[in-house]
């Protein structure tokens, strides 16, 4: 029997939500305060926790903050279930970890509802997640794009084309698609991108690498992978130059033996650690936009990939508008950028609340205009990467 | 959105200069439009506070158990529509109600959304002057802090202290 915990300081609604759940054939478990409902959820585990935000000793955020960080209860679904039910009450929700906003006064049945899909949700991600590692002997370093899985790599010609953004949402997008785990592998070169980009605290990115590619094995590899919603995996960049780029190639190389599909942020420079990694992708996107100086650094990007070998059939473009005005039109910018426009993703108001929030735009609002956008490139790129959806 | 506790508390979001307010009051029989229009009270009980800065608007940065909240100079209340009415006015015409919008300005905020006026013909000096309590209710409220347009604080019905409107429109904008 699945157990919920319920931590409110009303006993009325304690009562109400209680014996909902418990007809609905779940164990349920009360605590009145965050102090008592963090010892329980501790002792207990509970497969979901609903959580008040104003309660005595220890606020729901807090609290969901610190269920999140405790490895025993790091998996459990969170409902914020609050009186302060304001838009920017949903986000500090979410960015507190919870899965699920609801405001006060909710209706009960409609709470069991959002109760079940989270845990269907939770059975189906754990279906979906990374398998277990297997012993297997190390071997030698091979190209990544003939192990298995199909990389693509996101480069933006200089910083502030939006490569991380689209590299998260795109491997938001594929996870969704293909109802599968999607690695999102961290080239950049400020470390801790993507991670910060998503508002996760990591700790030593990448330093369970051992320093030897040939020591690299997915044993020594999946511990590293941090697990974000939806499916997505991430493998931060490293924040110390003692794992060698031939570590980072291999473990892209192991990744892309496990998943289908690899996501890889290359950010805005061809350097020791990414440029490796980029040629061995199946495809490049290089993200771009309107402005005069972007476009004048991009030749310079195409260049410097065909110099190093890379084919240029694989690389494609993505117009990504960060400003409500373009400068081009999209004929001058096909003109411009010599490669084909695989996409124009829209210029989105919400993309600087989503870097505030730090909540992905997909999550967020997956009916905007760029959020279809980035859809129908995934679309795209599945059928020309000939991907398919998982089975089930 | 406000919450009915067992003990009668119930919990709102009140806004005052730099701060967002989440508590809860025991307004037993009263609504909260009766309790800050109370003339003998200058301040209102609250219980389990939850403070946040405008700034920073779903950061809890303090928690009490009890605060007074002075309400001449409270900005505004987000409350449930029913909350939103002195529990002993009653009005009735024979022309029934107009929905005028309003757009309105306060220290701090931007507020639009609608008032309910009585008669046939919207005359907002008729309305401040017959209304005979301080706060005046705008149903389908929507809140912005000026510093932070893009973040919106909304509600069923938003009492706005009358005495800290700087602007009141009423009607359509022209543009």
């Amino acid at each position: 029997m699945k157990r919920i915990l319920i931590v409110d300081d009303d006993p009325e609604i304690c009562k109400l939500v209680e014996f909902a759940l418990q007809q609905a054939g779940f164990a349920v478990l009360i605590a009145e305060d965050g102090q008592k409902g963090l010892a329980m959820a501790r002792e207990h585990q509970p497969d979901v926790a609903i959580l008040d935000v104003m309660m005595p000793s220890m606020h729901g955020y807090e609290l969901c903050r610190r269920l999140r960080a405790d490895p025993r209860t790091a998996e459990a679904g969170i409902i914020i279930l609050t009186a302060r039910s304001q838009p920017i009450d949903e986000q500090a929700a979410m960015k507190a970890g919870a899965d699920l906003f609801v405001a006060k006064p909710a209706v009960l049945s409609e709470l069991v509802e959002r109760v079940q899909a989270l845990l269907y949700e939770a059975e189906r991600k754990a279906a979906a997640s990374p398998p277990r590692p297997e012993s297997r002997p190390a071997t030698k370093p091979e190209p990544i794009a003939k192990s298995g899985g199909r990389l693509v790599a996101c480069l933006g010609p200089v910083p502030g084309t939006g490569v991380t953004t689209l590299a998260i949402n795109l491997a938001l997008a594929f996870a969704a698609w293909q109802r599968n785990a999607i690695p999102l592998v961290d080239l950049g070169g400020a470390p801790g991108s993507v991670l910060e980009s998503l508002g996760i605290v990591s700790e030593g990115q990448q330093r369970g690498l051992s320093s030897s590619e040939g020591e690299l094995s997915w044993e020594t590899l999946a511990p590293q992978l941090v697990a974000y919603h939806a499916g997505l995996h991430i493998l931060p960049s490293p924040t110390t130059e003692r794992v060698p780029p031939a570590v980072t190639h291999k473990a892209v190389s192991l990744l892309c033996k496990r998943f289908p599909l690899v996501i890889a942020d290359a950010g805005h420079s061809l350097n020791a650690r990414s440029t490796p990694v980029l040629l061995s992708a199946n495809l490049i996107l290089l993200v771009t936009n309107p402005e005069a100086h972007v476009m004048q650094a991009l030749s310079g990007t195409l260049a410097a990939l065909q110099e190093q070998g890379y084919p240029a059939r694989r690389i494609l473009a993505v117009v990504n508008n960060l400003e409500p005005k373009t400068r081009a039109s999209l004929e001058e910018l096909r003109s411009e950028i010599t490669r084909p426009i695989l996409s124009v993703i829209p210029y989105e108001p919400a993309i600087k609340y989503t870097q505030h929030t730090q909540r992905p735009l997909l999550a967020m609002n997956p009916r905007s205009p760029a959020s279809r956008a980035i859809g129908q490139l995934t679309m795209q790129l599945a059928r020309g990467l000939h991907l398919e959806k998982a089975a089930g | 959105m406000a919450r009915q506790r067992a003990s009668g508390l119930l919990a709102f979001d009140f806004f005052i200069r730099g701060y967002r307010v989440s508590g809860h009051v025991s307004t037993h029989t009263r609504s909260v439009a009766d309790m800050l229009d109370d003339a003998l009270h200058s301040y209102l009980e609250l219980q389990d506070v939850y403070i946040s800065r405008i700034s920073q608007p779903a950061d809890i940065i303090a928690t009490y158990s009890h605060a007074k909240l002075r309400k001449d100079t409270l900005l505004f209340a987000i409350v449930p529509i029913r909350e939103s009415l002195a529990k002993a006015v009653r009005s009735v015409s024979y022309f029934g109600k107009e929905r005028v919008p309003v757009w309105l300005t306060l220290p701090m905020f931007e507020i639009e959304g609608e008032v309910q006026a009585t008669g046939m013909s919207f005359d907002l000096e008729a309305f401040l002057a017959e209304r005979s309590g301080q706060y005046v209710a705008i149903t389908d409220g929507v809140a912005r802090p000026t510093s932070a347009p893009d973040t919106s604080f909304s509600g069923e019905a938003l009492l706005v202290n009358q005495r800290c409107i700087d602007l009141f429109c009423t009607g359509k904008p022209s543009s």
